[in-house]
């Protein structure tokens, strides 16, 4: 039935948005994470795709995750010769995390939840309706 | 007595199915709303698929018979119109508001379909249980 069906696209479609703020979650929590050794990399902003792909189990199209990737922009340097990821000139790869990019994207990632979970809603109530029916 | 042989029995069955089948849709643009390339689709409105629910079709007899060209499954349209970078083409506000309608819609069909029930039940003799 198809309402079932977009019940589960919705579901699909929720849990794709959760993936997403997880990931927003951790760039937040590691905008200070820097490299352990002398000269290494700080942490990289991970960054998340989605795509639309047919489940082979259901046959039905719903969103996933594609690729949780890394950002390969470029860390910025900062000259602190006491930290322990100092190179030998003193310098201090920085994540290359910004805070405002990563508050505007879970902006957008709770707003697409709850656009998905009205969707939710306003098939349930459909649903509940066409059961009305029998009674 | 057949309820899908009477007009307005099947009328509702026919929108009732469109209604479904068009939530399943909406909610598959809604849930892509941050997948690139995606482009959103609708079903084509109620009224010009009536012509083609309404026509007759081959009857299968056997499974192995091809269905009828046009019977079955609506199709949806995919719209082109990209908004943002990433070439996506939904626009949540537009689908919610298609999914409101789509509620309005069925909500309507089924609340019509139940009075008729009533009014039969009452036809036939039996108090009215609402």
């Amino acid at each position: 039935m198809d309402l079932n069906k977009a019940l589960n696209i919705s579901a699909a479609g929720m849990d794709a948005q959760t993936m997403r703020l997880r990931v927003i979650a951790e760039n937040l929590a590691n905008q200070d994470t820097t490299g352990s050794s002398p000269g290494a990399d700080a942490y990289r902003r991970k960054t998340i795709t989605f795509e639309n792909r047919v489940d082979a189990a259901t046959g039905e199209a719903a969103v996933q995750v594609k690729q949780i990737g890394q950002d390969k922009s470029e860390q910025t340097l900062r000259y602190d010769p006491a930290n322990p990821a100092a190179n030998a000139n003193g310098y201090v790869k920085l994540p290359n995390v910004n805070s405002f990019i990563e508050v505007m994207d879970m902006r957008e990632a709770e707003r697409s939840y709850s656009a998905n979970l009205s969707v939710l809603q306003a098939t349930r109530s459909m649903l509940d309706r066409t059961i009305e029916m029998l009674k | 007595m057949d309820p899908t042989q009477i007009g307005l029995f099947a009328l509702a069955e026919h929108r009732l199915a469109w209604a479904d089948q068009r939530q399943a849709v909406l909610a598959q643009n809604i849930a892509n709303a941050s997948t690139p390339n995606f482009q959103p689709s609708d079903l084509p409105s109620f009224a010009s698929t009536l012509d083609t629910v309404a026509r007759v079709t081959l009857a299968r007899t056997q499974p192995n018979d091809l269905p009828a060209p046009g019977g079955g499954a609506l199709q949806a349209i995919t719209e082109a119109n990209a908004h943002g970078p990433d070439g996506n083409g939904v626009a949540l506000d537009a689908e919610l508001t298609k999914v409101a309608d789509t509620q309005t819609t069925q909500s309507l069909v089924t609340a019509i379909y139940k009075k008729y029930l009533t009014m039969f039940s009452e036809a036939l003799g039996h108090a009215s249980s609402s």
